[in-house]
């Protein structure tokens, strides 16, 4: 089914706006939740978790395209419920990596500042505006998706070691845009 | 800021930024049951055209385990061979299997002209699972409502659309309905509403064996074990740390022989609030394929042995409880939802109303303005029964809109691009709509009706209701 056909669905209330979602980004929704959280359980839950704020997101919303849409509601459910689970987990998955590497930006001190995280985000947009579109697929498919060097090697056509150094070029920028934009992590 | 606070502020990023980052697994994990059966029931229907053979008679239900263990389940299937019927369409419910919680079902639904179903996407139904005697049971596994459903084309019937539906109820289901309201074709709008078929079956559930009253140190209640899984009324959860839900990290084991040694099943183990039963939690296992279970006698949770019978599944009550919840939340909340739906506008009093037979929709106070581009509508409508109490099953707006051009020669359809919120108002008996819809913009483009909104002379919505056919409601567009 087209993405728009499935939007409708979510559109008229219909419940199979849910099924047709599953059957088509699914698998999608499960590697992105498996990449975070390492255990199939966890994730199918975080997948089961999708649908519901998909359903309560369209409307008013009309993602296009749907997938990446509902990726990222996947994506984001997955860390938050990472973060609320108990540390003898945390050692699995890229999700440890992918922190470690984010780790050299941020002072390491929790912010309950919504007016830095609402910044923060501003900030992002714009760096990801000004980046080349390779750029920024690598550095979104590692710090959005989570995706594994080796992965993002295959997609990208590069070594491993090669896109390890690329994303920390692509950090160092990301710490002089932060700076001139006054942000401070 | 630390780096998680940082990952999670990646994830508010703006969408467009994603699009090329999110691709499908370059390997597939293990299907889950109802993909799987609808590949294989594909395959097979390739198969069964090349070798001309024609397909046999509807033993639906194992292609919904292939490859698992269906023979497990072969002595419990319901054969209902129900058929109900009007001029143009037939719909049969051909099989079921259910242990009360879990639902199997495949129905179909032919075209009896014998024209191919090729241009129509999709049937228009609502499933509905009740207790034996007839109350309508709460849908869906937690958050997720459905767990899957497919059709296939009908296996060399190209007049025909079969469904598979599987559903998560809360509480024991011994009846299914199927309501079928007519064809869709979602990608051009386009509706087949010949009359409306209802058909209805009772279930049988297959075996289960049940945990008397535990004991009172005992943490597990109402054990209920079935060839699908097990569930069990969970003592003693702080529920306000329980949330919506967490993997149950206990250990589970089953005896199979007294004084045996106890074995683990593959399963998906969750712990869940209870939404039948206001602060219980229930424990919510899912086998990895169906399970024979007649040599079991017994379940180990954590170390403690619950001794396994077979008989009648526990009762429970049809949710009263919540139902009284719903409307004192909304009772709180129902002048900031109509001053919400009305804050850009005036309303006026709107006394259009219509019914089937079964239930009356009405509007009440209105707002609509535009001009040719533009058209926005605020409407707080209400839905009853006509005799006794609005049946709590599901309720459809169908794709809300037909706009009536003015020299009511031509009917455009248009997809709206609105809001619409429900609520039950126990007071009245009443489901309350508040629909808020603007067509302009990208909404403008959305629609499929690209005229001059000034040359309208009504707008006409339809509803579809829990039993009968689609109500239509035309609302006159003045200047």
């Amino acid at each position: 089914m087209e993405d728009r056909e499935i939007v409708q669905l979510y559109w008229d209330r219909d419940e199979r706006a849910i099924r047709e979602s599953d059957a088509k980004y699914g698998p999608l929704c499960r590697s992105v939740a498996l990449r975070i959280l390492a255990f199939p359980e966890d994730s199918e839950e975080c997948v089961s978790d999708t649908w519901l704020h998909s359903w309560n997101a369209i409307p008013p919303k009309r993602p296009d395209p749907l997938g990446p849409f509902l990726a990222k509601i996947t994506r984001n459910l997955a860390l938050d419920r990472w973060r609320r689970d108990h540390t003898a987990k945390r050692n699995a998955g890229e999700t440890p990596l992918v922190l470690e590497e984010l780790e050299g930006l941020v002072s390491g001190e929790s912010t309950e500042d919504e007016v830095l995280r609402r910044e923060t985000v501003r900030a992002l947009n714009g760096f990801l505006d000004g980046l080349r579109s390779e750029d920024r697929d690598l550095f979104l498919g590692r710090y959005l998706a989570f995706e594994t060097l080796e992965s993002l090697a295959k997609r990208s056509g590069r070594s491993v070691s090669g896109v390890h150094k690329r994303l920390a070029g692509l950090r160092e920028k990301l710490r002089e845009h932060l700076r001139k934009e006054g942000i401070n992590l | 800021m630390t780096a998680l606070e940082l990952a999670a502020a990646i994830g508010q990023t703006e969408d467009r930024f994603a699009k090329n980052v999110f691709s499908p697994p370059a390997v597939k994990k293990r299907s889950r049951p109802i993909r799987t059966a609808l590949i294989l029931a594909a395959v097979l229907a390739l198969l069964t055209l090349l070798l001309g053979v024609a397909a046999r008679e509807l033993g639906f239900l194992e292609r919904m385990f292939p490859g698992e263990k269906f023979e497990n389940l072969e002595d419990y299937v319901n054969q209902i061979d129900v058929s109900m019927e009007n001029d143009s369409l037939r719909l049969t419910l051909h099989e079921a299997v259910t242990d009360g919680y879990n639902t199997y079902l495949v129905f179909s639904v032919d075209l009896l002209n014998g024209d191919s179903m090729d241009r129509w996407e999709s049937a228009d139904y609502i499933i509905q699972p009740m207790t034996t005697e007839g109350f309508p049971v709460v849908r869906g596994g937690g958050s997720g409502g459905n767990l899957g459903t497919g059709t296939d084309r009908g296996m060399g019937k190209p007049n025909r659309i079969v469904y598979y539906w599987h559903n998560q109820c809360q509480m024991n289901t011994g009846r299914i309905s199927v309501r079928l309201f007519g064809l869709k074709n979602l990608t051009t709008g386009e509706s087949f509403s010949p009359g409306y078929l209802e058909a209805e079956a009772e279930l049988k559930p297959c075996l289960t064996k049940i945990s008397r009253q535990a004991r009172k140190e005992e943490a597990y209640a109402n054990i209920v074990l079935s060839p699908f899984g097990l569930r069990a009324d969970a003592r003693g959860v702080d529920m306000e740390k329980l949330g919506t839900g967490k993997v149950f990290r206990g250990k589970l084991e089953y005896v199979f022989r007294e004084g045996g040694e106890a074995q683990k099943i593959s399963s998906t183990q969750a712990l869940r609030p209870d939404p039948v039963q206001p602060e219980t939690a229930v424990l919510s296992v899912a086998f990895r394929q169906p399970t024979d279970i007649r040599e079991i006698v017994a379940v180990r949770i954590d170390g403690v042995e619950y001794p396994l019978e077979t008989g009648p599944l526990p009762k429970r009550e049809p949710e009263k409880a919540k139902e009284a919840e719903i409307p004192e939340l909304f009772a709180e909340t129902r002048q900031a939802l109509y001053d919400e739906l009305f804050s850009d506008c005036t309303p006026v009093e709107s006394d259009h109303t219509a019914d089937n037979g079964f239930y009356r929709l009405e509007s009440r106070d209105l707002a609509l303005w535009g001009d040719e581009d533009e058209l926005h509508l605020r409407l707080w409508l209400t839905a009853a029964a006509l005799e006794g109490e609005y049946d709590r099953i599901l309720a459809l707006w169908e794709r809300i809109g037909t706009c009536l051009l003015i020299d009511g020669k031509e009917v455009i359809v248009f997809r709206s691009d609105g809001r619409v919120n429900d609520y039950f108002d126990s007071e009245t008996g009443e489901r309350v709509y508040l629909l808020k819809m603007d067509f302009t913009g990208e909404g403008a483009k959305n629609a499929l009706f690209d005229g001059d909104f000034t040359k309208a002379s009504a707008l006409r919505l339809v509803w579809t209701p829990p039993a009968g056919d689609r109500i239509a409601l035309d609302l006159e567009l003045r200047g």
